[in-house]
């Protein structure tokens, strides 16, 4: 895709020094980001001490991606005056398909997205790496669920028989 | 620039303290097929993030979640109390063969994660004995119950999936066959429905009998009121439960009325005029101690109307929207059009001047399902109340389509309940999973 000259680069450094160059357009897709080049507009190299290479580039991926549909959307609409629904909706199903390709991740690397998105602020990953994680338990009992998400069980016998009997938290008769 | 980085400094340490650091010795298979150490420290999901995962489960699926460990019963509670989960859920009782009333099938739609459950077998009351036997959802403050009514007792489910019920009490004293039944707290009162054949001497067919739970005993009240002539049965009436009163209204001509089971007798009896247009009526409890009848009308080709208006409980007038204007204008919200046509689908050439319509509702204060009684298979539309006080009334409408084993089957009768879940409630059902 072809770039206006002035845009500028940063450089995003891993916890692990890598250095990833992207360009702003891209780096402002992550608040945390966004708000520190708003509060200084010459920071052109950001340590980000909390995720590692691997994920940050998945990060970084997921990012140019959305902002290249974002860019392709608002080019059609540029070009006819306005955007055709069918095109918007195959173009928001195409973004969609490619989320879901995304998301085929281990629960490891699944996690480390969440918290990456979480901590970089990027509402869009954070979103459907949640939901990702939230359907992983659906349906599923209590063992099953820790061997997904290799958890070990705290609960002492009589903690799960007393949260069997017990019932403060109801989610509507309280209040 | 330093202020930037401090920023990110401090944003570091908070991320770090909603980190739980473990070792794990599993292996990743990452498709990306990414170098990783064998034995690596990973980052597993803790504290708000976790929250906010479990915040987007299906209420179901809570129970399970909240028995994985401390944490993770500690994010449940959390998101629980963060968001909770308080508009009702949409009760289905399916009878594939009508012939034989004590085989039904249990179906749940929880409203937050739009998905139906079916339940297990329910287990009946003991009166099921008895020849003739009414199973049905009774209108309570908590949320509509499975009851059974039978010539010698009542039975009446204590949680929204009748897995427990309440020791049965004697039947009423006159005997009924489609009576008004609901339960005002600790009262259960039965209201018309009596057989003018069979009528014994003083007895009318609007009249009402309440039980005291703690007592244990039956006693007399005033009779439905003379304006309801003809229409005493729960076939012709909508009726609605507070925690102090029942509330009827007559389907066709919009006559409400209410019942105080304390004192024993009837509030005023109104005729509510809100639109000559409207041929079909139906009453439900609404937000902020007040009530919703819902209209449907005029029906036609033109655009059928399902309306939605606010009374007061205890005047039974209609709420005037407070406006800076002072223009007194209803509170009045109009159900959307596709949601309308999910209901009451006009096909081309139906005459419009003969129509048959019919509407019903179940609801809490916090939302509750119109549906059409003439055709349940096209579903329900949710509907919840906006919390703050606005222009209109309900903030989110949804249509609920039929859980697909029931959608699936020929025929079959079916009767709608609605009601608040607690986590309790689901709890009863998914013991075997601990």
């Amino acid at each position: 895709m072809a770039r206006s000259s002035t845009e500028n680069m940063i450089t995003l450094m891993s916890s692990d020094g890598e250095e990833f160059m992207v360009t702003e357009k891209v780096a402002r897709e992550c608040t945390t980001i966004r708000n520190m080049l708003e509060d200084d507009c010459v920071i052109t190299n950001i340590p980000l001490p909390n995720v590692t290479s691997d994920i940050l580039s998945m990060v970084i991926e997921y990012c140019m991606e959305h902002v290249a549909a974002a860019e392709k959307a608002a080019a059609e609409t540029a070009e006819k005056g306005s955007s055709s629904a069918p095109a918007a909706a195959k173009a928001n199903k195409d973004l969609e398909e490619w989320d879901k390709a995304f998301m085929n991740v281990d629960v490891y690397t699944l996690c480390d997205l969440i918290l990456a998105a979480n901590y970089l602020n990027v509402s869009g990953l954070l979103d459907l790496t949640i939901q990702t994680a939230a359907n992983l338990i659906k349906g599923k009992s209590p063992e099953q669920i820790r061997k997904t998400f290799h958890i070990q069980n705290d609960l002492s016998l009589e903690e799960e028989e007393k949260i069997r009997s017990q019932t403060p938290w109801a989610f509507e008769k309280s209040e | 620039m330093a202020m930037a980085l401090d920023l990110l400094a401090n944003r570091n340490t908070e991320t770090e303290r909603s980190l739980h650091l473990s070792h794990s010795h599993s292996h990743s298979h990452n498709h990306r097929d990414r170098d990783r150490d064998r034995d690596r420290v990973i980052l597993d999901l803790y504290g708000d993030v976790l929250e906010a995962v479990v915040s987007r489960v299906p209420s179901a699926d809570l129970i399970p979640a909240s028995r994985v460990s401390r944490e993770w019963r500690r994010a449940v509670r959390s998101s629980l109390l963060r968001l909770p989960r308080r508009s009702p859920w949409l009760l289905l009782r399916f009878l594939p063969r009508p012939s034989s009333p004590a085989l039904y099938s249990l179906h749940a739609f929880d409203p937050f994660s739009s998905s139906w459950l079916s339940l297990p077998l329910p287990h009946t009351s003991t009166c099921t004995t008895d020849a003739v036997t009414v199973t049905s959802f009774l209108s309570s403050s908590s949320g509509d119950r499975l009851h059974t009514l039978s010539a010698s007792a009542l039975s009446v489910s204590q949680d929204p999936f009748a897995t427990h019920w309440r020791n049965e009490a004697k039947a009423p004293k006159m005997w009924r066959k489609d009576a008004v039944v609901a339960e005002v707290d600790r009262w259960v009162v039965v209201a018309g429905g009596g057989c003018p054949m069979v009528l014994e001497e003083g007895e009318v067919v609007g009249a009402v009998e309440v039980y005291d739970k703690q007592a244990g005993a039956w006693a007399s009240a005033e009779p439905i009121p003379p304006q309801f002539d003809g229409s005493a049965y729960a076939t012709w009436l909508s009726a609605a439960a507070s925690d102090q009163r029942l509330y009827v209204m007559e389907k066709k001509t919009a006559l409400v009325a209410w019942f105080d089971p304390q004192s024993k007798a009837w509030g005023p009896t109104c005729q509510l005029r809100l639109d000559t247009a409207v041929s079909a009526w139906a009453i439900a409890i609404g937000r902020d101690e007040r009530l919703v009848a819902v209209g449907v009308g005029p029906v036609g080709q033109s655009g059928t109307k399902v309306r939605f208006w606010e009374l007061n409980r205890d005047t039974l007038q209609p709420v005037v929207a407070d406006t800076k204007t002072k223009t007194k204008t209803k509170m009045e919200e109009e159900m959307p059009t596709e949601m309308v046509q999910r209901l009451f689908p006009f096909d081309e050439g139906d005459d419009d001047t003969w129509r048959c319509c019919s509407v019903e509702v179940c609801g809490t204060d916090r939302g509750g399902y119109v549906y059409n009684p003439s055709e349940m298979r096209n579903g329900a539309v949710l509907y919840e109340f906006r919390e703050s006080e606005g222009g209109s009334i309900v903030g989110r409408w949804e249509w609920v389509p039929l859980p697909e084993r029931v959608a699936d089957c020929g025929v079959g009768r079916m009767e709608f309940g609605c009601s608040a879940v607690a986590l309790d409630d689901l709890a009863s059902f998914s013991r075997h999973s601990t």
